[in-house]
């Protein structure tokens, strides 16, 4: 992420300067005004979502939920990898992947990575195996899309999510075999 | 469907709590409250990535990777528009989704093209948005093979996608 963001802004930056250097601050200031404006409002979604997640903890919820889906965290993320705390988050921020409801994954995927990452300063493969996973867009009903065709007069919205559901299927089984192939599968933390 | 999914989730939930005599309204608060450090921890990196974006955009280098990748696309019969598309999507979620009202605006929702562009956009993330957001409370600096495997994953799923169109 640092070489990407350094090398990407210095090009852009030097462009700018020749052709249009007054542009500069002004677009900085916007984009910075863009991600304040976003952070409020990620504010609002995460407050509801971590206020309920909360409720969830104390109850079996977690419990039940790391039961029925333990086969398949097994199976991508291999044995022992996950301990029984990070288990929870997972399973919990997989079943809201799922379902599509945006805010709630975000905020259970920032707890499954904190929980994974513990105070480690190096991704390890469950971390590396959790992005590409949500990267890839382990997602049933594209929400977003669906509500923007139909805003559109599409009169058959629903006809792109099983295209769709391919699409992100094949992509995410590539991303798992590419991480399995790559990534060192260290003991997790 | 889906439009009762959530409320009666969140009710569900709340029933759950009637149920178990919890004090619901500590536990939520004390959740809550997770949210304005977490909130906190993520502005930086969002400042700092839509710097990136804004950056890339005013400057003119998208455009210009775009007209000089051309031969790639074409081999994989992706028409221009998307290509647009795919390499804005890891970048930025509400600039695609402005590409994408545009294509349904010239093209109509039923096109190859608006097709195309719809299942791209459902079936991929904004990568490095997501990047900044999901390290933002660890002290992970490095996130080692994570961007260039979900760039290749994410990009043969978008070759899919248009495939998938070209045969229906």
């Amino acid at each position: 992420m640092n070489k990407i963001w350094l090398i990407v802004c210095t090009i852009c930056i030097s462009i700018l300067t020749i052709i249009n250097p007054t542009n500069v601050l002004p677009s900085l200031f916007n984009a910075t005004h863009h991600a304040i404006e976003l952070s409020f409002t990620l504010l609002a979604s995460y407050a509801i979502w971590l206020g309920l997640f909360e409720i969830i903890k104390q109850t079996r919820i977690p419990t039940i939920m790391a039961k029925i889906l333990s086969p398949l965290i097994t199976l991508i993320y291999g044995k022992n990898t996950i301990n029984k705390e990070t288990l929870h988050y997972l399973s919990l921020s997989m079943s809201s992947n799922i379902l599509g409801t945006g805010g709630a994954s975000t905020a259970l995927s920032i707890k499954t990575i904190e929980s994974m990452a513990g105070e480690s300063t190096k991704v390890n493969f469950a971390i590396t195996m959790f992005v590409v996973i949500n990267a890839t867009g382990l997602q049933i009903l594209p929400t977003t899309i669906i509500t923007l065709l139909a805003s559109m007069g599409d009169t058959n919205p629903g006809k792109i999510i099983i295209p769709s559901l391919i699409a992100s299927t094949i992509s995410t089984i590539i991303g798992i075999i590419l991480v399995k192939i790559f990534v060192k599968r260290g003991n997790g933390s | 469907m889906s439009l009762y999914l959530l409320p009666i989730l969140i009710l569900f939930i709340l029933m759950l709590s009637i149920f178990k005599r919890l004090p619901a309204y500590d536990i939520f608060t004390k959740g809550a409250s997770e949210a304005t450090t977490l909130c906190i921890k993520i502005l930086p990196n969002l400042i700092a990535i839509f710097m990136m974006i804004e950056l890339l955009n005013i400057s003119g280098v998208l455009d210009f990777f775009i007209t000089r990748t051309q031969y790639i696309w074409k081999f994989f019969k992706i028409p221009n528009e998307i290509v647009e598309l795919i390499i804005l999507k890891p970048f930025s979620g509400s600039g695609s989704l402005a590409i994408l009202s545009n294509i349904y605006q010239e093209y109509g929702t039923n096109s190859y093209i608006a097709n195309c562009a719809s299942i791209i956009m459902g079936s991929s993330d904004t990568l490095f948005y997501m990047i900044a957001v999901y390290f933002s409370t660890t002290k992970i600096k490095n996130t080692g093979a994570i961007i260039p495997i979900s760039l290749i994953a994410c990009f043969i799923g978008n070759i899919v996608a248009c495939m998938i169109c070209y045969l229906i």
